[in-house]
């Protein structure tokens, strides 16, 4: 059930009292179909009535990630399995460490998701006249396939890919004469990397815009892509939790990305207190969803800080809008598209060597994008290696982190003042590959 | 406050009683509960004469005396039906004029005129009292009206026997073996030990089980036949009894005054008498001789306004029913209260006051544990149904409110009973429990059938029942509500009651041991003394069912339960109710809160207009499209 | 028109209505449905000044109306049409008209007369009948008319298919449908959820005093939590098939 017109005379007024009404409903589904929420609220002596304004939502806890891993598989869905037609798995890459994270879409949720996915598509006028190539890894980001489904329900017409080689993904930009393209970053500076070096002329493609996500984009990322191809690129935000793109996106005028706030509340809260901050502060985006039916969250913390602005967009729009993510609450990093923690990576090596005394993650950025990791590590020298010689050390653990991480990664065993100081993030160093302007370096996604 | 006063008022409402009652406890048998301040009485009343020296005084207490014992019967009967008697001086006349003749006439001796004189009031009263009460409303005032003007027009007209209008004179005074009451004096030491001891008699009676009825019956007439008691047979009783007090009181004045007329007897008697009563505390016993000696004494206050004497009388009346409506005694004991801390609004009970087990719900969707549907578990047959119903069929005016419905539940099985707005669940509920009279079809309780017994007679015989507004004594406290429910588990009657004799006391202690296993069972074992106002509405239920539980019944009918209780409230006593199935008794349960229903019954079956549309576990009903367009409606293609 | 949050009521000390919250638009027709016992006639109750409310505001054209008299509030264009109609039965058809528009004065009364007949055929044929005698079809359009009568910007229908026949139901339902398109905002509530459904565009569903569920009638229609805001919940366990 969607806003009648984001454009049209609906006050802020409005937009809370909507607001307002979904949240209770969501609440009381929460309460009353889902255990963990019900003993929650119980331990808290809370009901679902006791949140009778917007405000009141603070009373009420956050939702981790860690609480959708521990109820795995079904714990937190608010329908039986009959009702749901999707089920989606987000896997924290590091097997067996974490419970995956199942997520239960309903008839409804999946037309939402779609609808939202639409929305994303005209705010940045991308009409049925379009030809859209959608091109993601499916297996990485199955929420492409909503994207899929929004530009049939548009009318465009659509050109699904994959991201396996940048060359023949420009061949079919240029023969099916597509005009949108949607993609993450890393493909979208492959591919012009593969331009400049191909030769291929922008002119040549039909291109009139891009769409990069579901991860954040890097203001270099988007300056060089714009550059070689010449089109304007728009960022979209998702959770990676929640797997579906469409939670917010950017307009034409390009000053921050409008959250679809009919579909869900959001909190700026202070990433370390919790404590609720006014609208145009920085701070954790923490998100209750308002319509989802299969799986209600309340009070989700993203994890990612950013600034919330309610006032109206130069495009017309009233819908609130979020800054780029400005930086993580944790020290998560993505590197290549794949997300992982540096303290997995401890776990990992302090597990394969007991010896192991401290290590650094370097990641090489690309236009603020990670592209690769290396792995320094120091160690006692009196312990045994484990794998019997040096090489074989570096093999074996080589070959336990691309298992775990799906990534090649370079290890190398240093002296204990070889070490770089620590940048920003745990343990983490970012080196970037490319040019970087006189501004600080944005912290990678 | 002594303890047993507060049970003697009627409890002004809001204020709690922390110490609530201690009524029919055990006590020395014998002993009056109130006896501290009988003692008092007994004192005040012996060192009176002493200080007092005028004749006249003790005339003016004698007449207090011999009012107070009219009114103590007045107010014992208010007390028990909640109505008012506009006849009482008829039968104080009665008294005095039976005795007097028989007396004089016949040269009968005292003793057998006075047992000739409390024969036939007791049964004129018993005459009167038996059809009127019988029948819902007021008619028994308008009775006794009646009454009391037919016996001054026979006092008047049948001169040859009661002298007429100019009265009856020559009547003996009293002898006590060699004692001869002749002086006021001597009266006085006659009557007020009388006095004192009748009203000790009728403190006992109101604190025994038998009291307990009766105020259970004044409060709420129809919940107390539903626990077996038979309301109209002790009303009936009630009435004849305060009937006796005013023979009694009539034979008494008759040989004191030792001239009698029947002006003194007239309704205008009466309505003094019920202004006594009114005044003191309408069914306040103590409250009745405070009222007495104050009315009593007024008009010799008031001797110099003569013709204004009837209207200051009725502005008093005005003014005590405005300012003291519960009467100036209970406002007077109710002072030191008012000083006190000021009581707590009842619903917003505090947390210390909520049941100790409120109770976790349970983990109705966990995903491990075992599948446990109650309808998959329980066997197909079970032997003899607890209760059948069958073919049950009601109309109202034009209205079909029940056809042809059929029912049966099994011991240990819950059976839900659910249905769209008016399809006749309640009608079904209260046909069941004898408050409805069927047009056809019988109810049978373990093969007995129910046909023509009245809802006391129904109880007895083993059905329970709790109601959608919860219908606890609030004039009560938490113990006696649960000893009502044992009422029948008791025999001990108004003689009993009225002289504690050893066995009442006995009965009574363990009545309430089991009552007290009962409360603690229910987790309101801590609340024993409260107030029934001072729980909250979750405790009000547990207590409904803990006295509908009291009386052990074969099959308990479960009224909306969960009505008005948040979710934590509801599974506790879902949970409550759970256990009361698996200590076998069978359940119908009417509810609207379908989580509720669904997770608890057994079977379930439904009701639209009055008939049986659908029948099976949970399950099947959520699924069967009769039911779904019962509650529903049907979807219209092709409507938009 | 109307706009609703928090809104809370009880019987004695029973909750009724927690916290719920809703709102109509200007020209809409939006159903309130749920099962006997929801609260769905305590809420309008509660709207109309009938019966007060412990918690919440409400906002009828911009101006809070949960402290104004029951009058009040007719006045100012909000006028329900109670359950089980509540006609004056022996007066006659015109009588009752004409008390519905008494606060608006006798010209009035006699210009909407005329709408109501050509809205109402039946009752124009029936007008000098005691309304006693009319059949529960044309009990419920009298009912109708004669909250029209005090010219509403709001109509609060009280389950008006409440012991109707099918077929009477959908002339009521017609009728119902009429009127909005004449631009009367219409908030419908009914125990019938799939008729309500059928001519409402948005609708809210009422469990025990609560808002489970909200959204377009077609969303709503063929929705599994509808039918388990009436019947209850249907499974155990997640993952029951």
């Amino acid at each position: 059930m969607m806003f009648p017109d984001p454009f049209g005379p609906i006050s802020r007024e409005e937009m809370r009292q909507w607001q307002l009404e979904r949240l209770q409903t969501t609440l009381n589904r929460a309460y009353f179909q889902v255990d963990f929420y019900r003993k929650r609220m119980d331990a808290l002596g809370l009901l679902p009535e006791d949140v009778a304004a917007l405000e009141d939502l603070r009373t009420l806890p956050f939702t981790a990630r860690r609480d959708l891993a521990d109820h795995y598989p079904y714990g937190l869905f608010a329908v039986p399995l009959r009702s749901i037609v999707r089920l989606h798995t987000s896997t924290s890459t590091f097997q067996g460490k974490e419970n995956p994270i199942v997520l239960g879409f309903t008839r409804h949720d999946v037309e939402m998701w779609r609808s939202l996915a639409v929305r994303l598509f005209e705010q940045v006028e991308v009409t049925d006249r379009d030809i859209v190539q959608v091109a993601f890894n499916y297996s990485l980001f199955p929420g492409a396939f909503t994207f899929n489904q929004a530009v049939e329900a548009l009318g465009a017409t659509l050109a699904p890919a994959a991201t396996n080689s940048a060359t023949i993904q420009l061949q079919v930009l240029q023969d099916f004469r597509c005009t949108v393209l949607a993609t993450t970053a890393a493909f979208a500076l492959h591919i012009a990397d593969t331009m400049e070096r191909t030769g291929t002329e922008s002119s040549r493609l039909r291109l009139r815009l891009l769409l990069v996500g579901p991860e954040p984009l890097p203001d270099p990322a988007r300056a060089r892509i714009e550059s070689v191809l010449g089109v304007p690129v728009y960022g979209l935000y998702g959770v990676t939790e929640m797997v579906e793109p469409g939670l917010a996106g950017e307009c034409t005028a390009r000053d921050g990305l409008h959250l679809a706030e009919d579909q869900f509340l959001a909190e700026v809260v202070h990433p370390v207190t919790g404590e609720p901050l006014p609208a145009g502060s920085e701070g954790e985006l923490v998100l209750t969803t308002l319509t989802a039916e299969g799986y209600p969250l309340i009070r989700y913390r993203t994890g990612d800080v950013t600034v919330l602005r309610e006032v109206p967009c130069p495009c017309g729009r009233k819908t609130a809008r979020l800054s780029p993510v400005l930086r993580r609450t944790d020290n998560r990093v993505s590197v290549r598209g794949i997300p992982f923690y540096p303290e997995d990576i401890e776990l990992l090596l302090r597990r394969f060597d007991s010896g192991l005394e401290d290590f650094r993650l370097v990641i090489s950025t690309v236009y603020g994008i990670g592209d690769q990791i290396e792995v320094l590590l120091t160690r006692t020298p009196a312990q045994d290696l484990p794998g019997g010689g040096r090489s074989q050390y570096l093999d074996l653990l080589r070959s336990q982190l691309r298992r775990a991480l799906g990534l090649g990664v370079r290890v190398q065993m240093v002296e204990p003042d070889q070490l770089p100081r620590e940048g920003l993030g745990y343990r983490t160093v970012f080196r970037s590959l490319t040019p970087v302007p006189d501004s600080p370096l944005p912290s990678p996604p | 406050m002594k303890p047993g006063r507060t049970l003697s008022a009627a409890p002004p409402p809001g204020l709690s009683n922390e110490d609530g009652s201690r009524r029919g406890s055990v006590g020395t048998p014998f002993l009056p509960s109130d006896w501290r301040m009988l003692g008092a009485l007994t004192a005040l009343v012996l060192a009176l004469p002493l200080i007092i020296r005028t004749d006249y005084t003790i005339l003016l207490l004698n007449i207090i005396g011999l009012n107070s014992l009219v009114v103590l019967g007045l107010n014992l009967m208010i007390r028990a039906t909640g109505q008012v008697s506009l006849g009482h001086a008829a039968f104080y006349g009665l008294g005095a004029y039976v005795s007097a003749v028989v007396g004089v006439t016949f040269q009968w001796p005292i003793l057998p005129s006075l047992l000739l004189a409390l024969a036939v009031v007791t049964l004129m009263g018993f005459l009167l009292s038996l059809p009127t009460l019988r029948l819902e409303g007021h008619y028994l005032v308008m009775a006794t009206l009646g009454f009391n003007i037919i016996v001054t027009i026979v006092f008047n007209q049948m001169e040859d026997i009661t002298g007429g209008p100019s009265g009856f004179p020559g009547i003996p005074k009293l002898s006590l073996g060699p004692w001869r009451i002749a002086s006021d004096r001597d009266f006085y030491f006659f009557l007020w030990p009388l006095v004192i001891l009748l009203l000790a008699l009728s403190l006992n009676l109101m604190n025994s089980r038998t009291g307990r009825a009766l105020e259970a019956i004044h409060e709420r007439e129809l919940t107390t036949r539903t626990l077996g008691i038979p309301t109209k047979r002790y009303k009936v009783a009630v009435f004849t009894l305060s009937t006796l007090y005013a023979g009694i009181g009539g034979f008494c004045y008759a040989h004191y005054v030792t001239f009698i007329s029947p002006k003194t007897f007239d309704i205008f008697y009466s309505v003094q008498l019920v202004t006594m009563a009114v005044v003191g505390g309408m069914g306040n016993l103590w409250g009745g001789l405070a009222g007495a000696a104050l009315l009593t004494c007024l008009p010799e206050l008031l001797q110099k306004f003569e013709d204004f004497y009837v209207l200051l009388y009725g502005l008093m009346l005005m003014g005590v029913l405005v300012f003291f409506p519960q009467g100036l005694l209970p406002f007077l004991t109710s002072l030191p209260g008012r000083w006190k801390k000021s009581p707590r609004d009842p619903w917003e009970v505090p947390s210390s006051s909520r049941p100790a087990e409120v109770g976790a719900p349970g983990e109705r969707n966990s995903p491990e544990g075992p599948d446990e549907d109650p309808g998959s578990a329980a066997p197909v047959h079970q032997g003899p149904p607890a209760m059948s119903v069958r073919d049950l069929s009601v109309h109202f005016g034009g209205l079909q409110a029940l056809y042809r419905v059929s029912l049966e539940v099994h011991p240990g099985r819950i059976v839900g009973l659910i249905g769209p707005n008016g399809a006749g669940k309640t009608t079904l509920l209260n046909v069941v429990s004898g408050l409805l009279k069927p047009d056809s079809g019988e109810v049978f309780l373990k093969e007995r059938s129910l046909r023509g017994l009245g809802p006391h007679e129904i109880a007895a015989a083993g059905l329970g029942r709790t109601f959608q507004s919860v219908q606890v004594y609030h004039r009560m406290n938490v113990l006696d509500n649960v000893l009502l429910g044992l009422h029948l588990r008791g025999r001990s009657g108004f003689w009993a009651g009225c002289w504690r004799t050893p066995g009442a006391g006995r009965e009574e202690r363990r009545l309430k041991e089991e009552a007290l296993g009962l409360l603690e069972s229910f987790g309101l074992g801590s609340r024993e003394h409260w107030p029934v106002g001072r729980l909250s509405l979750l405790e009000q239920k547990l207590l409904e069912l803990a006295r509908a539980r009291a009386s052990d019944p074969s099959v308990l009918l479960l009224d909306e339960p969960a009505g008005g209780l948040n979710p934590r409230e509801s599974q506790c006593l879902v949970e409550r109710i759970s256990e009361l199935r698996s200590q076998g008794l069978a359940m119908v349960l009417v509810e609207h809160d379908m989580n509720v229903v669904m997770g608890l019954a057994d079977r379930v079956v439904v009701l639209q207009h009055g008939t049986r549309i659908a029948e099976g576990t949970p399950r099947e009903v959520q699924q069967d499209p009769r039911v779904i367009a019962a509650y529903l409606g049907n979807r219209k293609p092709g409507v938009r | 028109m109307l706009r609703v949050a928090g809104l809370s009521a009880r019987y004695g000390s029973i909750p009724v209505l927690r916290k719920v919250s809703f709102h109509v638009e200007a020209g809409e027709i939006v159903a309130l449905v749920g099962s006997n016992g929801a609260g769905k006639s305590t809420l309008l109750r509660t709207l109309s000044g009938l019966h007060p409310l412990t918690d919440g505001t409400i906002l009828f054209r911009g101006r809070p109306i949960q402290s104004l008299s029951p009058a009040t509030i007719v006045r100012l264009g909000l006028v329900q049409v109670p359950e089980a109609r509540q006609l004056f039965p022996n007066l006659t058809v015109l009588e009752n008209l004409e008390l519905g528009g008494y606060i608006h004065g006798r010209k009035h009364v006699a210009r909407c007369l005329e709408g109501m007949f050509s809205l109402f055929p039946v009752l124009s044929r029936r007008k000098r009948q005691k309304a006693g005698t009319l059949s529960g079809g044309e009990q419920q359009m009298l009912s109708i008319a004669r909250a029209l009568m005090a010219k509403p910007a709001l109509l609060l229908l009280d389950e008006p298919s409440l012991g109707l026949a099918p077929l009477v139901i959908d002339e009521i339902y017609g009728a119902v449908l009429a009127l909005s398109a004449q631009g009367v905002t219409i908030l419908l509530v009914e125990q019938n959820a799939m008729g309500a459904l059928g001519i409402a565009r948005r609708a809210y569903v009422l469990e025990n005093g609560r808002i489970v569920l909200a959204g377009d009638s077609e969303e709503l229609m063929g929705h599994d939590d509808v039918r388990r805001a009436y019947l209850g919940r249907d499974y155990r366990h997640k993952w029951e098939r």
